[in-house]
């Protein structure tokens, strides 16, 4: 599509311009500063796709000088060279009309039915490049390059997408991100966290509020009870303070009654009746005194009568006999003595003969020994003994003298051993031999001498042998001559031990005795047989004085007997207890006569005394049996005596007669006092009657009641502490946030954190969607785009970069590269490009876009607005060539404000210059 | 014949947390919950009801304050002066094992809970003492009740009419995913029985689980946050045997939220003309439809904004948004309001812009492709998503983020000296 005529009725400053006729290829626009160059350019955006805004108010093209509206034609020549027609005004709508060919089209403010392959904005931002979008691209970054390059595609009014995707990404990780960095998310969490915290805390201290509020409806309630009952004590003590005098004397006096009893009786009483009891006592005592004094007289006198019976009768009747033996006491017992003595005499010479009987005799001594003992003659055994020891000595001479000679026995000689002749004889025979047959001298002379020393020994043997025999045989007859002898005198003496064993043959003597029987055995018999003899006779002698003494303890023990004493060993005590007993009833008898004579008298003043005695007991009675009833004793005091508890009684008796004195006294003086007596002792009655208030009337109780009174006192003072305390406490609790308010928070901040999770998720999933499109649509359009791009700008730098690429890293994501052409690698665009060749970048780009948009459309016309400034001579050439090539297909407009620029286009390209009108800069 | 009148509620929720600007609101919502229960036994006894049924939650074990636990004993204590039974289902948030508060609290003599899974079946009588009918419930016994207890409750009587009383997730029920798994059931097991009524709780939308079913949730009596929206309150129930039952609704919680959607205008250029406006469409969207038994509703309102308008950046500020939400309470008349950006954009002409070709158009096309089909927007969707929800309603969070994002994306296209 090519614009051939447009006719500006009016457009911003610009009026009534035209018809102004636009050639094919190149068209230069030339003007000054300010001379419309932009509203030409807006109204032919308004031509080809209607005003916007589409109200004259607001458009900023109206005149505010006049109200004449926004109006303009133009010519078009479509691709099929159909030329159509286009006016449009912006009235208060706006109006267009289309005409093609006969045809006219009301097109309002639609856009041409054949622009509409590119939207207004598109266009307006790709369609149109001007000075400062070079000068834009030269202070962005290079990845901003590539999204203005391809964003071409849609519009440079719009921000690059890696921009926003950032933009995106940041304002979502703000919000929340997947690693622990700290985000408005977590910030959140750990305010959430800390309000559970508090919730865990007001939980905790709702369930103490709750008992802390039970506790306070108990101490209440309590408190309450306490209340009650402190007032109705009150009431009580201040009722019982007021009858308390009253009530009080009263009290007494009836106490002092009911101590007393009944006054009559006690009136009766002796007035000092421990004193009273107390001499009468003492009277009665001095009676009871007399009486025993008479009693034990008379007791006496009894005693003396029963003391001398028929035994001290016996005893005085015994009395010449007692006195006898008194006399002869003592001999007797000293005969006892005396005999004692002599049986101990006897007893040590027994045992002296049994000491000697046991040397002699080889059994023990026995009284059947004594008469065989008594019979032996001493002088004939005297002589058996002597004739004994003269045999054993015989005897034993010729005992010695054979044993001499048989230890004196001559001695056998002995020859030299026959065998010692025989080896010499042997040594010379074999000598003699090797002599002999060796001829040899010294061996002959050996065996020689060797046989005679033979025959020498020999011989001598034989005569040694004869002189022994001889002195053997005469050894022998003389030791039986002494044999002999020895055995005549063992005879002689067997005979004479045999005499003597005849003799001692009654006594068993001890073994061995009469074996050699020597002069000790004689003397040992004589002595045994003497202390036989002696001990016979003093035995004798003993047994008469025995017999005798037996005889007069007879008839002392027959006295004993009869007068009823033991006896015992000795006379002496017996007879001295009998003598005793004798003086004893000679006094009896006396005493006797003389109480006989006086007891009638005094049996007659013990019945006087006695009677007397008893009458003063039985006042004494009489006297104390009354203290005990009206004192109150009458039933005892367990465990006291009598005497205590009359002393009790007294006492009591006493102290009675005292109150009866206060009461009388008492009565009296409240009479005086209270005139109202009456009516107090009913209002105090009705009390005693009330039983739950008759403590009131009782001082104790009501001291009880006071400390009662007290202790409530504190009590309260104490509970009400307690109250106030908890009271307070509870305001504590209640102050804090409740459960319910901080879980609320929680909601909250729970609904808040869901929002923020939200609205990342939303910027998420736009940054998503973002990231995708721009991914799809650069997969769609962007290979067409860098060839078509690589090919303009190979044109333009003459050949010197001749390719343009995308390169995509992990890191860097997509990335424009260009390509030199005598270079191996890629050179990204960007610094230290140079700005002029980033320009051209940029333009081959842009032309790319146009060619790719437009593409099997009409081609749209593009407008350059001062876009050549830093390009030098031969790419500015390049440029202008491109240009030329271009506007064969499609119409190029260059807005110059430079002469130089026209100038050059114009000679280059043989392009029209179209001047701005000078009315238009005004 | 013989009619039990019941007032069944569920999902009380006292002193739970609650959505709110400050505490004082929260505050306020949590006062409000406690009248909407006032007002609920109010009607129980106005209407001589023989039974209030509460199908679980009525309050959440740990928050429950003491004084709110004193409240709850005086209402109750009010109902039995009323000679009105208060039957109580425990809920996943008050289960009823001895360790939980609902064992502990001093219930009066006219309370009876279900603790239970078990179920239990207990007479309702009326004033005279004769049984009116019969009740069989079950409840929670812990936090996470995961049996189907629906399944176990038996047949119900044919001589009186027979109400069964449950906290469970009915999973076809509307708003089923907003809620815990527990104690899940489904419409047939509440056909199975024969029972009259199916008093629920659990789900916290008003609705009848399935049609034929005699089975309704009440919904929570007071709504917590910008979600519940509209009435709320409890189901009156006259229930003769034989009939089908027609529950009536009756509000109870005074403040109401409500979402409006407005549409700003691209011819409104300044913020007391748009101020105007927006008061405008929220008093027509909530021009009042007057609540059954007089109740007047206070609204909570979340402001949507949507549209085009020349004011779009400045809308998006939050401290713009906050004043804006002040001035609109003054200019409406509404105690509550929270203003929202939604899908409103500058005024673009997005029509022109997906004209292709460019990456913008590429991107809008995208956005549009991924609206319609569900591949194209996984093939969209972040590798890491700070959602945090069910992945099975991933796919529907991602299509609710797509709402508005072609204007937006326009707009961060757009230049600034474009603005």
């Amino acid at each position: 599509m090519r614009i051939k005529a447009l006719h500006i009725k009016r457009y911003g400053a610009i009026r009534d311009w035209g018809p102004v006729d636009f050639s094919p290829g190149v068209c230069v626009v030339h003007g000054p500063n300010e001379t419309g160059k932009s509203t030409m350019f807006d109204l032919l955006t308004s031509m080809l796709y209607g005003f916007s805004p589409a109200k004259a108010a607001k458009h900023p093209y109206t005149s505010w000088e006049d109200d004449h509206p926004l109006d303009f034609e133009a010519a078009l020549v479509l691709q099929d060279d159909r030329v159509v027609q286009v006016n449009r005004r912006l009235l208060n709508t706006p109006r267009g009309t289309l005409v093609r060919g006969e045809a006219a089209e009301n097109i309002a403010n639609r856009p041409l039915p054949f622009v509409q392959h590119v939207n207004r904005n598109l266009y307006q931002a790709l369609y149109a490049l001007t000075a400062y979008d070079f000068h834009n691209l030269h202070e962005s970054h290079q990845t901003e390059i590539q999204d203005r390059l391809l964003g071409e595609l849609t519009t440079t009014r719009f921000r690059p997408v890696s921009r926003v995707l950032q933009e995106l990404e940041r304002e979502a990780n703000k919000l929340w991100r997947t690693d622990r960095r700290r985000t408005r998310y977590s910030d959140l969490q750990e305010e959430l966290r800390l309000v559970k915290g508090k919730c865990k805390e007001a939980v905790k201290r709702e369930a103490e509020l709750q008992q802390h509020l039970t506790e306070l409806g108990n101490l209440q309630a309590k408190r309450d009870t306490l209340e009650r009952e402190r007032a109705r004590y009150k009431a009580l003590v201040r009722q019982a303070e007021a009858l308390a005098p009253v009530a009080g004397a009263l009290q007494q006096l009836a106490e002092w009654r009911r101590d007393i009893g009944d006054t009559k009786r006690l009136a009766a009483l002796p007035v000092d009746i421990a004193g009273e009891l107390k001499r009468r006592q003492e009277k009665a005592g001095t009676r009871e005194t007399e009486l025993a004094g008479i009693r034990d007289q008379l007791q006496g006198e009894q005693e003396a009568i029963t003391a001398f019976g028929d035994g001290e009768q016996r005893v005085l009747d015994r009395g010449d006999d007692i006195r006898e033996w008194v006399r002869r006491a003592e001999a007797h017992d000293q005969e006892r003595q005396s005999m004692g003595r002599e049986e101990d005499e006897i007893r040590l010479r027994r045992e002296r003969l049994s000491e000697l009987a046991e040397e002699v005799l080889a059994e023990p001594w026995s009284e059947a020994l004594t008469g065989s003992l008594v019979t032996i003659a001493p002088a004939e055994l005297k002589t058996c003994i002597t004739n004994c020891a003269e045999k054993q000595e015989t005897l034993r001479q010729c005992r010695d003298a054979r044993r001499h000679k048989e230890h004196n026995a001559p001695r056998a000689l002995h020859p030299a051993p026959g065998w010692i002749g025989y080896i010499f004889g042997a040594a010379g025979l074999l000598l003699g031999v090797f002599g002999w047959l060796g001829a040899n001298l010294l061996l002959q002379a050996g065996a020689v001498t060797a046989l005679v020393v033979a025959a020498g020994v020999l011989i001598l043997g034989r005569v040694m042998g004869h002189t022994s025999r001889q002195l053997r045989e005469q050894h022998t007859a003389e030791l039986s001559r002494l044999q002999e002898e020895e055995k005549a005198a063992t005879r002689a003496l067997d005979k004479s031990r045999q005499r003597l064993a005849t003799l001692l043959k009654p006594l068993p003597l001890a073994a061995g005795l009469l074996e050699q029987p020597q002069m000790p055995l004689y003397e040992s018999v004589i002595k045994l047989r003497h202390e036989v003899i002696e001990l016979n006779r003093l035995a004798g002698r003993l047994k008469d004085r025995q017999r005798k003494w037996q005889a007069e303890r007879s008839r002392l023990k027959d006295l004993a007997d009869d007068l009823g004493e033991f006896m015992g060993d000795w006379a002496g005590p017996v007879v001295d207890r009998l003598a005793a007993r004798l003086a004893e009833a000679g006094q009896a008898g006396t005493a006797h006569d003389l109480a006989v004579a006086g007891l009638t008298a005094l049996v007659a003043k013990e019945q006087n005394t006695r009677e007397e005695l008893e009458k003063l007991q039985k006042e004494q009675a009489q006297l104390e049996q009354e203290m005990l009833e009206v004192a109150g004793l009458t039933g005892g005091i367990t465990g006291d005596d009598s005497s205590t508890v009359l002393k009790k009684a007294a006492a009591r008796v006493s102290e009675m007669q005292h109150t009866l004195s206060l009461l009388n006294h008492h009565e009296t003086e409240l009479q005086r006092q209270y005139v109202n007596l009456a009516a107090l002792q009913e209002e105090i009655r009705g009390l005693e009657n009330d039983a739950d208030l008759a403590w009131v009337l009782d001082r104790t109780e009501v001291e009880l009641a006071k400390e009662r009174l007290e202790e409530l006192e504190e009590q309260h003072r104490e509970l009400v502490e307690l109250i106030v305390k908890l009271d307070s406490d509870i305001k504590g609790y209640l102050q804090g946030p409740s459960p319910g308010e901080l879980y609320g928070q929680v909601t909250a901040l729970e609904e808040e954190l869901e929002a923020l999770a939200r609205e990342r998720d939303r910027l998420m999933l736009m940054r998503m969607v973002l990231q995708r499109a721009d991914r799809e649509f650069r997969e769609r359009h962007q290979p067409d785009v860098l060839r078509r791009a690589s090919a303009y700008l190979e044109k333009i730098t003459g050949g010197r970069y001749n390719r343009l690429m995308m390169l995509t890293t992990e890191d860097s994501g997509d990335t424009l590269v260009v390509q030199r052409h005598d270079r191996a690698e890629p050179v990204t665009v960007e610094h230290p490009l140079s700005r002029g060749t980033l320009d051209q970048i940029f333009l081959a780009f842009r032309l790319a876009v146009i060619d790719h948009l437009d593409a099997e459309h009409e081609t749209l016309p593009i407008f350059l607005d001062e876009g050549l400034v830093n390009w030098d001579d031969a790419r500015l050439e390049n440029g202008l060539q491109l240009f030329q090539d271009i506007s064969a297909a499609r119409q190029v407009f260059l807005f110059t404000c430079r002469h130089g620029l026209a100038d050059l286009v114009t000679t280059r390209l043989g392009a029209p210059v179209i001047v701005m009108p000078e009315t238009v800069s005004n | 014949m013989n009619t039990l009148r019941l007032l069944h509620l569920a999902d009380v929720h006292l002193d739970t947390p609650f959505y709110g600007k400050n505490g004082l609101w929260r505050s306020r919502l949590r006062d409000a919950v406690r009248a909407a229960f006032t007002r609920g036994i109010d009607v129980a006894i106005e209407r001589r009801a023989h039974a209030v049924l509460v199908a679980g939650d009525l309050f959440d074990n740990e928050l429950l304050t003491f004084a709110t636990e004193q409240f709850l004993l005086e209402q109750v204590g009010r109902l039995r002066e009323a000679g009105v039974y208060f039957f109580y289902a425990t809920g996943n948030h008050d289960p009823g094992r001895s360790n939980y508060r609902a064992h502990k609290l001093a219930w009066p003599d006219n309370v009876h809970i279900f603790r239970q899974g078990q179920p239990e079946e207990v007479p309702i009588k009326d004033a005279s003492g004769e049984v009116a009918g019969w009740i069989t419930g079950a409840g929670h016994s812990t936090h996470r009740e995961d049996r189907n207890l629906a399944a176990e409750f038996g047949r119900a009587r044919k001589e009186l009419p027979h109400i069964a009383l449950l906290h469970t997730q009915v999973v076809s029920a509307r708003g089923a995913e907003n809620h815990g798994r527990y104690a899940p059931s489904a419409p047939e097991d509440l056909a199975a029985g024969g029972f009259d009524y199916w008093a629920l709780g659990h789900i916290h939308l008003r609705q009848q689980v399935a049609a034929g079913v005699p089975a309704w949730y009440a919904g929570n009596i007071q709504g917590r946050n910008p979600r519940e929206t509209g009435l709320r309150g409890g189901l009156w129930v006259e229930a003769q045997k034989g009939f089908p039952v027609e529950p009536e609704f009756v509000p109870l919680g005074r403040l109401v939220w409500q979402t409006v959607n407005a549409v700003c205008s691209p011819e409104i250029a300044n913020l007391a003309e748009l101020l105007q406006d927006l008061a405008g469409q929220m008093k027509a969207a909530l021009k009042p439809n007057p609540a059954p038994g007089g109740l007047e509703p206070g609204y909570l309102v979340r402001l949507v904004l949507n549209g085009r308008s020349p004011l779009a950046d400045l809308l998006r500020d939050p401290d713009e948004l906050a004043t804006l939400a002040g001035d609109l309470e003054q200019a409406a008349g509404i105690p509550w309001v929270e203003v929202r950006p939604g899908s409103l954009t500058r005024p673009l002409d997005l029509a022109a812009m997906r004209q292709g070709p460019g990456v913008l158009a590429t991107a809008l096309e995208l956005i549009g492709e991924a609206q319609k089909n569900e591949a194209t927007l996984g093939t969209l969707t972040p590798e890491r998503l700070a959602y945090n929800g069910p992945p099975e309603a991933q796919a529907a969070y991602l299509q609710e983020l797509l709402a508005g994002l072609d204007g937006e994306l326009a707009e961060r296209l757009m230049p600034e000296e474009e603005e």
